[in-house]
């Protein structure tokens, strides 16, 4: 997805830890269900480790010198629907039958849940196709419907392409609610804790949830960006260069400000008004 | 054997099973020198009473104890037994074939709740033939048993608790073995609540807990909500999962109400290793909840979604990391680390 200031503004200066952490978690939960026991722990730790530092890198990366363009854009689709959605539900649901000690079932329920979110994302990205008429017989009638987004002659594309679409920040700045979400999260478990038959009932409930959302967000959001920065790589492709994004010369403006960003930035002007 | 009964039978042995497999879970979580609190009869929060009790009384052989015994004795001398009626009367009157799921359910009912067993209580049964009965005792009872049942002698002293005498005094047909205990200190475990309350299980107990004025129900309401062995029907939502500002302090609040114990004469007692330990193992969780949500959440803010998909994401993820922490044994980890820590 391309980056807007607003996203920018709020955590792009902690997206190495971000990055980082997200890495550890997802991986780390994915791999402690599936290869459960003392004979993994440390390939486990390991795999890890190794995930959490590229991630800890590919995060400074973008924080000072990434382009923010469609190649970012459709890595960090890709990042989105392996690791954050895979992984993590993956695991939620791999959890439920390995805590019911019906082992057998778990790579089952890897494969039905990952065929479940590839499934949503298609039928995603095939609900956008239809909608930018690309299977009509007039070939370009898709690049008129997405010429909105776009500056052909600036060669800009604007961080709205991927960010139209409902349950998605268009230009408003999220105040970060994630405070009121930790504070559920570690709470939620202790009500299953008192009132079930401890924390690992809320998994029940979390697999099952963590699935559907995952697959209601492929199917409007992630599934539709996803073809649209498809898209946008074929029409680079056509014309020969690449698109620049709208916000960039902002976010250099933002980079200037971050911690020794006089020695890892890469303090290129942006393209404004289509001049260096 | 009407169905109604072959029901009954059926639910009884259920319920014997479930109260053995909770005692030896018990057990085996508290070892039971580990567990001798010094002061007889201290209630513990866990759901179980735990009191030491002089045992006297006469018992008939209870055949679970007699037929460990035997089969010891065969073991090392096997002409000994073999061709004695308690052979016949141990081996003979079981319904099907051993290992068979049936015989298996006889022994176990007999074993547990027979009501001519030596002990009638599960924790009682294992005690005396895990701990009591030693191997001296074994075999000073497996001698007297085969003297009383040659008639020879009426009674012999096994130990200083136990005397073994033959209750067929008339000297007509063949001998019947009964045992007679004086005095035996035993270790007697009872669930803390009786049947009726097990079933009422959570949203009884949640009520009661607000309602009771009682302390002494209160404190057990509270081993009620600890231990997940209670409701050991809904088998795959067992599991042992420890007890974390807004986030930490529920938690801690949990683990004070678990560490407080009262013993006999009323004292309230404050365990505090007990705490540090249960703190070690819950805060952990939250701990790592709080930063898997924050860390699920920040992703998906920076990918663009708006507020409502970022908290519901943050949630989950909080929850999932929780869950995994605890089933793959984390908690327990770091509760150990603390319990070596208070120890060393």
């Amino acid at each position: 997805m391309l980056l807007s200031i607003q996203a920018a503004r709020t955590s792009l200066s902690r997206l190495p830890l971000i990055l980082g952490g997200n890495n550890t978690v997802a991986l780390a939960v994915f791999l402690f269900v599936l290869f459960p026991g003392a004979v993994h722990v440390q390939a486990n730790f390991t795999a890890v480790a190794f995930f959490a530092v590229t991630g800890f890198f590919v995060g400074s990366y973008l924080k000072y010198r990434s382009f923010l363009g469609s190649t970012c854009g459709l890595w960090a689709y890709l990042y989105l629907i392996f690791v954050m959605e895979l992984m993590l539900s993956c695991a939620g649901s791999a959890l439920v039958f390995a805590s019911t000690s019906r082992v057998g079932w778990v790579w089952v329920a890897v494969g039905t849940n990952t065929l479940i979110l590839l499934i949503t994302l298609l039928a995603g990205m095939w609900r956008e196709a239809k909608r930018l008429d690309f299977f009509s017989r007039q070939p370009d009638l898709w690049k008129k419907k997405l010429a909105k987004y776009l500056d052909f002659p600036r060669c800009q594309v604007s961080p709205l392409l991927s960010s139209d679409f409902p349950l998605m920040t268009k230009g408003q700045v999220v105040r970060s609610p994630i405070w009121i979400a930790a504070v559920g999260s570690a709470n939620i478990p202790l009500f299953f804790e008192i009132f079930a038959e401890g924390r690992i009932s809320a998994v029940l409930w979390v697999a099952p949830l963590l699935s559907g959302f995952f697959s209601y967000l492929n199917l409007i959001a992630v599934g539709p960006g996803l073809f649209r920065i498809v898209l946008l790589r074929r029409l680079e492709k056509c014309q020969g260069r690449r698109f620049v994004n709208t916000d960039l010369v902002q976010i250099q403006e933002l980079r200037r400000g971050f911690w020794m960003a006089r020695w890892f930035m890469k303090d290129f002007a942006g393209h404004r008004d289509g001049k260096r | 054997m009407s169905k109604l009964n072959a029901f009954a039978q059926d639910e009884k042995s259920r319920m014997a099973l479930q109260v053995q497999r909770e005692l030896s879970d018990y057990q085996r979580a508290f070892p039971l020198s580990a567990h001798s609190v010094g002061s007889a009869g201290v209630c513990r929060a866990e759901g179980w009473n735990i009191a030491f009790q002089l045992l006297d009384g006469d018992f008939d052989l209870d055949e679970a104890l007699a037929r460990s015994l035997i089969a010891g004795a065969k073991v090392r001398s096997p002409s000994a037994v073999q061709a004695s009626w308690m052979d016949q009367y141990l081996e003979g009157e079981t319904p099907d074939v051993v290992g068979s799921k049936d015989r298996l359910m006889f022994e176990l009912n007999h074993a547990v709740t027979g009501p001519g067993s030596i002990f009638g209580n599960a924790g009682a049964l294992r005690q005396a033939a895990h701990a009591r009965i030693e191997k001296a005792t074994a075999e000073a009872l497996r001698a007297a048993v085969i003297q009383v049942e040659s008639g020879t002698v009426l009674s012999v002293k096994i130990n200083e608790y136990m005397t073994l005498y033959n209750a067929n005094k008339s000297g007509q047909g063949r001998p019947r073995p009964r045992i007679r205990i004086s005095g035996l200190p035993i270790q007697v475990i009872t669930p803390a609540l009786g049947q009726s309350m097990r079933t009422a299980a959570m949203g009884m107990g949640a009520n009661a807990v607000l309602r009771s004025t009682d302390m002494l129900k209160v404190q057990r309401l509270a081993g009620l909500a600890a231990n997940s062995h209670w409701t050991g029907q809904a088998a795959f939502l067992t599991g042992k999962m420890g007890g974390g500002v807004l986030t930490f302090a529920p938690s801690a609040a949990l683990d004070v109400y678990h560490s407080l114990e009262r013993d006999l004469a009323g004292d309230l007692r404050f365990n505090r290793q007990k705490f540090v330990m249960a703190s070690a193992k819950s805060q952990s969780g939250n701990l790592l909840g709080l930063a898997g949500g924050s860390l699920v959440g920040a992703g998906f803010a920076i990918a663009g979604f708006t507020a409502a998909p970022v908290i519901l994401m943050a949630l989950l993820g909080g929850v999932l990391v929780q869950a995994v922490w605890g089933w793959s044994g984390g908690a327990d980890w770091v509760r150990a680390v603390a319990e070596r820590a208070l120890k060393h």
